[in-house]
C-alpha cells in the first residue's frame, strides 16, 4: 500500500470534484442569464420609450410632445407590433403617474423614465370687434386657425395677411369659411384687408391654442423567461 | 497512510475545490451591474435638451434656448427663466448645468459624479446640458 493513493479516497474526491464543477457551472450560467436578461429588458424599455416619444410616434405631436388623448387610440396589440415586444414580455407604460398601456403585470423589471410634455389642445373662438381697425392679435399661439369670413352691408375683405404674409387673396372678395396654416413660432396679428368698415360679427377666428404641462413617461419591461432570474 | 499522512488524491481534490469555489465566486461577485445610472442620466439629458430646444420662441428667436443662448445680455435677462424652466422639466433628484457661449445657468458639477451630457447647436455657439442626480 505504501506510495499509492487508496481508492475510497479517490472516489471521495472525484464525486467532491464533480459536484464543485456543476455547483459553479450552475452559478456562473445563472448570474449571465441574469445579466444578459437584464441588458435586454433594459435595451427593449429603451427602445420602446424611444420610439413612443419620438417624433414620428403616433402618440406624439412632435418630438417628446405627447398628445393627452393619444393613448386612448393605441392598444398593447399596436405596442406588440409597431415596437417590436417580444410575446412573453410584460411591459406598463405609465404617465405622470397614470397607468395609460400594460400587458401582463411586471413586478420587477426595468424602467426607463423620460421627461416629456403633454399637450392639451383647446378650441377657442374670437369675434373681433373692429373698432375702426382691420386688426386683430392672436392671444395665443397655434398652429392652424378656421375664419368665417361674413361682411355684412358693403364692406369687403379681399386679403387676409398673417404678420404682414398674405394668407388668403381673392380679390372679388373673401366670404365663407377658410382654413389657415400659421405659425406656432410667433404671435400672429391677422389683418384683413379691403373695402368699408368691418363690424363686430363679420369675421370669427377659431383656433387650437396648445396647453403643455410637463410630465414623466415611465416604460417598466419585464421579460418572463428571466423572472426566476 | 501508516504514518498519518493524508491521501495525495484528497489534497488535490481539495486544492480543485478551492480553485473551483473561486471561479464560482468570481462569477457571481464579478458580473458588473449595467450601468443603469449613467443610462437614465443620458436620457433625461436628452430629454430635457429635446423640450428646450424645442420650446416656443417668446421673442423673434428661432428657439427659446436660441433665444437665451444669443448673448450675454440675453443670458442675464433670461436666463434665469430657463432655469426655471429646466427645473420644472427635469425631476427634483436632478440637477443641471446648462453651459452656453456666454456663460452657465444652474450649479457646479460635484467631482465624481456620474453625469448625463446632451448638447444642442444653436445658432450662437453649442449649449451643452449636463445632469446629475443629487
Amino acid at each position: 500500500m505504501r506510495g499509492q493513493t487508496s481508492l475510497p479516497a479517490l472516489g471521495v474526491a472525484l464525486v467532491v470534484l464533480v459536484t464543485a464543477t456543476l455547483f459553479a457551472v450552475s452559478v456562473a450560467e445563472g448570474q449571465l442569464a441574469t445579466a444578459r436578461g437584464d441588458a435586454l429588458e433594459r435595451e427593449t424599455a429603451l427602445a420602446v420609450s424611444e420610439r413612443l416619444v419620438g417624433a414620428g410616434s403616433s402618440v406624439t405631436a412632435r418630438q417628446n410632445v405627447v398628445r393627452a388623448d393619444a393613448f386612448d387610440g393605441i392598444d398593447v396589440t399596436d405596442l406588440r407590433e409597431t415596437y417590436g415586444l417580444g410575446a412573453d414580455d410584460a411591459i406598463r407604460v405609465t404617465l405622470g403617474g397614470e397607468v395609460v398601456l400594460a400587458t401582463g403585470e411586471p413586478e420587477a423589471g426595468t424602467t426607463v423614465e423620460r421627461l416629456v410634455r403633454v399637450q392639451n389642445r383647446t378650441s377657442r373662438r374670437i369675434v373681433p370687434r373692429f373698432d375702426r381697425s382691420r386688426r386683430v392679435t392672436l392671444p395665443r399661439r397655434s398652429p392652424e386657425a378656421t375664419l368665417v369670413i361674413d361682411p355684412a352691408g358693403n364692406a369687403t375683405v379681399e386679403t387676409v395677411l398673417a404678420n404682414g404674409a398674405v394668407l388668403l387673396r381673392d380679390t372679388d372678395g373673401l366670404a365663407g369659411r377658410y382654413e389657415a396654416q400659421l405659425s406656432r413660432y410667433e404671435t400672429v396679428a391677422l389683418s384683413f384687408e379691403g373695402t368699408g368698415s368691418l363690424s363686430h360679427g363679420d369675421i370669427t377666428v377659431r383656433f387650437r391654442p396648445a396647453r403643455t404641462r410637463t410630465a414623466r413617461l415611465r416604460v417598466t419591461v419585464q421579460r418572463w423567461g428571466d423572472a426566476d432570474g | 497512510m501508516d504514518r498519518g499522512q493524508l491521501p495525495l488524491s484528497v489534497v488535490e481534490a481539495t486544492i480543485g475545490l478551492l480553485l473551483l469555489l473561486s471561479i464560482a465566486a468570481a462569477f457571481s461577485l464579478g458580473v458588473a451591474p449595467a450601468d443603469t445610472d449613467t443610462d437614465q442620466l443620458e436620457v433625461y439629458a436628452s430629454d430635457a435638451a429635446t423640450l428646450l430646444e424645442t420650446a416656443e420662441p417668446q421673442h423673434a428667436g428661432q428657439t427659446r434656448l436660441a433665444e437665451v443662448a444669443a448673448s450675454a445680455g440675453a443670458l442675464d435677462r433670461e436666463g434665469a427663466a430657463l432655469r426655471r424652466r429646466a427645473e420644472r422639466v427635469l425631476p427634483d433628484n436632478v440637477m443641471f448645468r446648462i453651459e452656453t457661449p456666454h456663460g452657465a445657468i444652474g450649479y457646479h458639477v460635484p467631482p465624481g459624479v456620474p453625469t448625463g451630457t446632451a448638447t444642442v447647436a444653436t445658432g450662437s455657439g453649442d449649449v451643452t446640458l449636463r445632469v446629475w442626480y443629487v
